[in-house]
């Protein structure tokens, strides 16, 4: 197979998994959708080090959030200006509804109302499937400090759906 | 072993160690707090487990491919590629723009004879030694006048021009005067003649031998005269020519 065929058949079908945890991780589909674009370019171009078998989902998050990390650097580095309508990811900020319309709105905003490091790890680890193993490589942290995440992660949404019941 | 609520969240994930899982099992026995906690996740995973992925906007997966088919050329590069095309275009446009040549000769003119003394490589009042000369670095001289007027061969050498070619440059000097003739080596964009006033100074390009000749001079009769000088040595069958 080569390139194309493989991209076409290992990586694309993720396409919709991956918007989906983009989306909830930064909170608005435009951020989602360029965040999306660029991992699978990135992907395409090092297709040669993914391994056919190993979970496709994994590795395109693990991409996804080095893109995410590098944009953050770059504005990071970029002089202090007023942004009007900043679309940088916000915290508790639920996502549109009209966008997600899973009637689980209540639980949505839950998810968005966590700060990232949680949020990030709960939908790695409950909404995209990913081991532990998995997560700590993508996020480039200890496998232990996923599973505190996730752990404090999940508290934290028992807590905001105990406030608003749904 | 105690509460610890974090290895509570592994044991649910199914991702402790065998050895440890055990141990947390058998906590989860004896200690309420903890089975709730455990029980609470497992609600919580199912509930987590039964959101949907929200569907992609159309046409991002068309989006996708579109990217990819220029996957060659990182996107740094891109940003610059297409101002620095622009750039050449323009360059290699301008190089040939008669106009753009026309200003180009008056300004070295004007270096050349600002300097003292003049940078010739070569200084004779024959012509026959400057196209022998010439002729000797691999260029073929149009057949010059050893004067016109007042002016009188001086001397010659290389000029860098703007389009980073070299074109023979030879100096005539009068008393109160001084003119340069170039013979322009790249193609220049020019039907027979083009006469300009750039610079201060009076450029002439013209076709002489199958090359493009410039004069520049500050005076326009003396440019004229050496137009008509120029010309009939051309049609001269048997002109010295190198």
């Amino acid at each position: 197979m080569d390139r194309d065929q493989r991209f076409e058949a290992e990586l694309l079908p993720q396409l919709r998994p991956l918007f989906g945890a983009a989306y909830r991780m930064t909170g608005n589909a435009h951020d989602a959708e360029d965040l999306v674009q660029e991992t699978f370019l990135r992907a395409y171009r090092a297709i040669d080090r993914f391994q056919p078998g190993s979970n496709a989902r994994a590795w395109l998050l693990t991409i996804l959030q080095r893109v995410r990390t590098d944009a953050f650097r770059r504005r990071q580095r970029r002089p202090k200006t007023v942004e009007l309508g900043d679309e940088t990811p916000q915290i508790g900020v639920a996502p549109a509804q009209d966008a997600l319309a899973s009637g689980y709105e209540d639980l949505e905003r839950a998810i968005a109302s966590l700060p990232e490091a949680f949020r990030t790890a709960v939908v790695m680890r409950d909404l995209q499937d990913l081991s532990y193993a998995e997560i700590a490589e993508a996020l480039s942290v200890p496998v232990g400090t996923v599973m505190s995440r996730i752990h404090r992660g999940r508290a934290l949404l028992r807590e905001a759906l105990t406030r608003r019941p749904g | 072993m105690s509460c610890d609520p974090e290895r509570v969240t592994g044991f649910v994930d199914g991702e402790l160690e065998p050895a440890l899982a055990a141990e947390v099992a058998a906590h989860l026995e004896s200690c309420p707090e903890c089975r709730g906690q455990a029980e609470a996740e497992r609600a919580l995973r199912v509930r987590l487990r039964a959101l949907t992925n929200p569907e992609p906007p159309r046409g991002l997966e068309a989006r996708v491919r579109e990217v990819l088919r220029e996957p060659a050329f990182p996107q740094r590069a891109m940003r610059w590629a297409l101002p620095a095309a622009a750039v050449l275009v323009l360059g290699i446009w301008l190089r040939g723009h008669a106009p753009f040549v026309a200003w180009d000769l008056a300004r070295d003119h004007d270096k050349c004879f600002s300097r003292q003394p003049l940078p010739a490589a070569v200084s004779s009042r024959d012509p026959e030694v400057l196209a022998a000369w010439f002729a000797r670095q691999g260029t073929r001289l149009p057949a010059l006048p050893a004067e016109v007027g007042e002016l009188r061969l001086v001397g010659a050498r290389y000029c860098p021009l703007a389009s980073l070619s070299l074109a023979p440059h030879v100096y005539y000097r009068s008393a109160t005067s001084r003119l340069s003739v170039f013979v322009v080596p790249q193609g220049v964009r020019l039907e027979d003649r083009l006469e300009s006033e750039t610079h201060g100074e009076q450029v002439l390009l013209m076709r002489l031998d199958g090359a493009v000749v410039g004069v520049v001079g500050g005076r326009e009769d003396e440019v004229r005269a050496f137009e008509s000088a120029l010309r009939p040595v051309r049609a001269a069958e048997g002109a010295p020519q190198r």
